[in-house]
């Protein structure tokens, strides 16, 4: 086995999701032409186990409610903000609701971004990145149901 | 924190699987030998992308008949960078390790005391370790949400071993070490409004 080229490319949260999500549906759609062959099924798993449970931390990061028409103008948002590709990744995989959230994302915040500059930033991701966090107080079990992410994609201006 | 990563590998189809498509079949294969398993400085590889190439097929008749091909493809993997800002859940707190975190697929992440906000302590009576900022006594509970800055990673050659299996193996082949000593990360409920 060789290693070619160990970073071809980067994937946000949301391609990766996106492509699993895809894969998960197109098994249930072409149910296997031979019926589950015994050995192949074992032995595929820790497939289906790793994609289950990245699949599952997905959906509770801001990516689920992503789309790719949303994050194509997102892109384009950012390109007149001076930040690199890398943090244009973490803010989209990780989507800052304040300046407090946004400031470990960006190195030097500071000489490189007015504050008028952050401020903008955030309301930028608020309007063209919408997400409504899931419910997670414990005291809220049972009463409160989640607010669902997918309600608020057509919502953005 | 996924990357793609561009790997060659010879890989050989057992002859009960001759009548599946020929990209399937490989995929398959692929996917049984990485899914799941942490390749040695590389990083958690999750499943094929898709393959780019694959040489034609050499036949070996005089074993079982199994075909081998060299296989050039690209490979999902889990291998955050140096300073990536990355989300979790407190899973655990220890007093001299320091507080793990799991992200549900990976698990073998850990803030040691020296990464945690200033002024942290470990209370020994809630055996759970606390940020006293201000007044303010700020417990990390288990399954708290988590906002981490990732540090070091360590690979550590254990040989071929699944993630998550062979408990026994103290050494995690795939290790990261992480901090929340800034503002802006720690606990989530730190920082909302």
């Amino acid at each position: 086995m060789e290693v070619l080229e160990l970073r071809a490319a980067h994937l946000s949260n949301f391609e990766v999701l996106t492509f699993l999500s895809e894969l998960d549906v197109q098994k249930l759609e072409e149910p296997p032409a031979f019926g589950g062959i015994g050995d192949s099924d074992k032995s595929l798993m820790d497939l289906h186990t790793i994609e289950q449970e990245v699949i599952k931390y997905l959906k509770s990061t801001p990516c689920v409610a992503q789309s790719s028409t949303q994050v194509q103008q997102f892109k384009e948002a950012l390109q007149r903000y001076d930040i690199t590709k890398a943090e244009k990744l973490m803010l989209l995989n990780i989507r800052p609701r304040s300046i407090a959230e946004l400031n470990p994302l960006i190195e030097d915040i500071d000489d490189r971004l007015s504050q008028d500059q952050q401020e903008d930033l955030v309301g930028l991701i608020q309007q063209l990145l919408p997400y409504e966090e899931p419910l997670l107080d414990a005291a809220d079990e049972g009463e409160a149901t989640p607010a669902d992410p997918m309600d608020t994609e057509n919502a953005t201006a | 924190m996924f990357i793609l990563t561009l790997l060659r590998d010879n890989i050989r189809t057992h002859p009960s699987d001759f009548s599946k498509p020929r990209i399937e079949s490989l995929t398959d294969e692929l996917n049984k030998k990485y899914s799941n398993k942490i390749l040695h400085n590389v990083g958690l590889c999750i499943r094929v992308w898709d393959i780019l190439e694959a040489s034609d097929e050499i036949v070996h008749m005089v074993q079982d008949g199994s075909s081998q091909a060299k296989v050039t493809f690209r490979m999902v993997v889990f291998r955050p960078f140096k300073g990536e800002i990355m989300t979790g859940k407190v899973a655990s707190s220890h007093p001299t390790e320091g507080v793990r975190v799991t992200m549900d697929f990976f698990d073998d992440i850990i803030i040691p005391p020296s990464f945690l906000q200033a002024g942290s302590e470990y209370d020994e009576e809630e055996k759970v370790w606390v940020w006293k900022y201000e007044e303010n006594d700020l417990y990390m509970d288990k399954d708290e949400p988590i906002r981490f800055r990732m540090e070091i990673e360590e690979f550590v050659d254990v040989g071929p071993v699944r993630d998550g299996v062979d408990e026994e193996k103290k050494v995690a082949p795939y290790s990261l070490v992480v901090s929340v000593a800034e503002p802006g990360l720690g606990l989530l409920s730190w920082w909302e409004g």
